[in-house]
């Protein structure tokens, strides 16, 4: 009960939040600029130093077929969430799809090792969170935001990704450490899986905090809507 | 027995329709993306050196995309405040600056199988084909290519990755760079990225 309740203060919070903002064209909705950028170069300075180090010398330790059970297992961990938010969004496909391939995947597959069901069966997931459902109810992105260490965002994705985070039953495990166990898995998972996208972006831009800002604008918008995107898994 | 037979028969049969379905294109926009995927991999495979490598995209570049528009799109606004003698040196930075920063990134996608979709028609001239560029793990990356007639082919105007378009992309960093250093500098820097790589 506290669980549920709690999801809905959330939804109800950001919801008020970011409807305020003014519906945007083509540009970037920015008005902490100034902000950002200061936290964008503080996130490039963090990412040349730590996690690209970090992430480097995970694609060069670990071999493939472990990177891809890791990818697997986290995948198949964010089911939940996308199965909520599927239903949200009164997507019953998807809703099915990601439980059934959640059901499949942590069972046959091995706690999520092996992607059972992308191998085995036609189920497609887009990958859904809360964000993604503000954005199909038509609520704007509002301001655009850098997060610390996080990276690009928006006050409703922002909102989306805390709303996620208490959705999720996985966060209600007692132990500390699996939570952020969790978190910081993901963080190198993803760094590895952009290695190369991010070098190359930052090397053909003469403005890589304006280039990423229309990119991640664009990308969201496309997965709000589902098209042309496989979710770069 | 019979039922094995069956079963190699739709095998054979649903096996050699997947061949024919990825390698013959099928509409005149499939074979066009067909033909600039195909010359772009022979170049970037030719084992030639930098230079040449080089000069052959430019070639592909010129004669597959339509830079002028590109060009004047990118600049959005700023194309009507910009002089002649700045939209001219534009283009040509521009047109140097796409060679210089993609040669080095085409050549990581030698190695990989594609397929070309169906063309889906976004207006009377305007198409708009996805090409599913398959790796080693993972699902495939989409790649949007967004063409319209030109006489009697085609010309590329715009290339969108997992949702993500080349040239809005560029007309938001232009217009943020114009808007700080002003049009001259975007030149500038266009010209200096081109001749670094």
């Amino acid at each position: 009960m506290n669980y549920l309740l709690k999801i809905a203060a959330l939804g109800v919070m950001s919801v008020t939040l970011s409807s305020t903002a003014s519906a945007q064209q083509n540009r970037v909705y920015d008005p902490l600029e100034p902000a950002n950028r200061a936290i964008h170069g503080f996130n490039t300075y963090a990412d040349a130093y730590v996690l690209k180090p970090i992430a480097q010398g995970y694609d060069y330790v670990v071999p493939k077929p472990a990177k891809r059970g890791v990818t697997n297992v986290l995948n198949n961990l964010r089911m939940p969430v996308v199965f909520v938010n599927s239903v949200l969004q009164g997507n019953p496909e998807n809703a099915f799809s990601s439980l059934w391939s959640f059901i499949l995947n942590s069972t046959l597959g091995v706690a999520g090792v092996f992607d059972f069901a992308g191998a085995n069966t036609d189920l497609v997931v887009h990958r859904e969170d809360f964000g993604q459902t503000l954005g199909s109810w038509g609520v704007g992105s509002g301001p655009y935001l850098v997060l610390p260490l996080l990276g690009p965002s928006n006050i409703r994705d922002a909102g989306g990704t805390f709303v996620d985070f208490y959705s999720d039953p996985y966060n209600y495990i007692d132990e500390d450490r699996y939570v952020i166990g969790r978190i910081a898995v993901e963080a190198v998972d993803t760094r590895y899986r952009l290695l190369g996208t991010i070098e190359g972006i930052r090397e053909s831009s003469l403005d890589p905090y304006a280039a990423f800002r229309s990119a991640y604008h664009q990308r969201r918008q496309a997965l709000i809507a589902n098209t042309h995107t496989n979710d770069g898994q | 027995m019979l039922r094995s037979l069956f079963f190699s028969f739709i095998v054979l049969v649903s096996t050699a329709t997947l061949a024919e379905s990825s390698k013959t294109p099928k509409t005149p926009q499939q074979d066009f993306v067909h033909t600039v995927a195909e010359d772009v991999l022979e170049a970037v495979r030719s084992g030639k050196n930098d230079a040449a490598i080089r000069a052959e995209l430019e070639n592909i570049f010129s004669r597959y995309i339509d830079i002028d528009w590109v060009g004047r799109f990118v600049l959005g606004r700023h194309w009507r405040t910009a002089s002649e003698a700045q939209k001219k040196q534009f283009i040509d930075a521009y047109r140097a600056f796409m060679i210089g920063s993609y040669t080095d990134r085409l050549k990581e996608y030698s190695g990989e199988h594609y397929q070309v979709n169906l063309p889906r028609n976004l207006s009377d001239n305007k198409y708009a084909l996805t090409l599913e560029l398959f790796r080693e793990q993972g699902k495939p990356i989409l790649i949007d290519y967004k063409i319209r007639e030109a006489g009697s082919t085609y010309k590329i105007y715009d290339i969108v990755v997992e949702g993500i378009s080349l040239i809005t992309t560029q007309r938001a960093e232009f217009d943020s760079v114009i808007s700080r250093k002003g049009l001259d500098a975007l030149i500038k820097a266009l010209n200096k990225k081109a001749n670094r790589t």
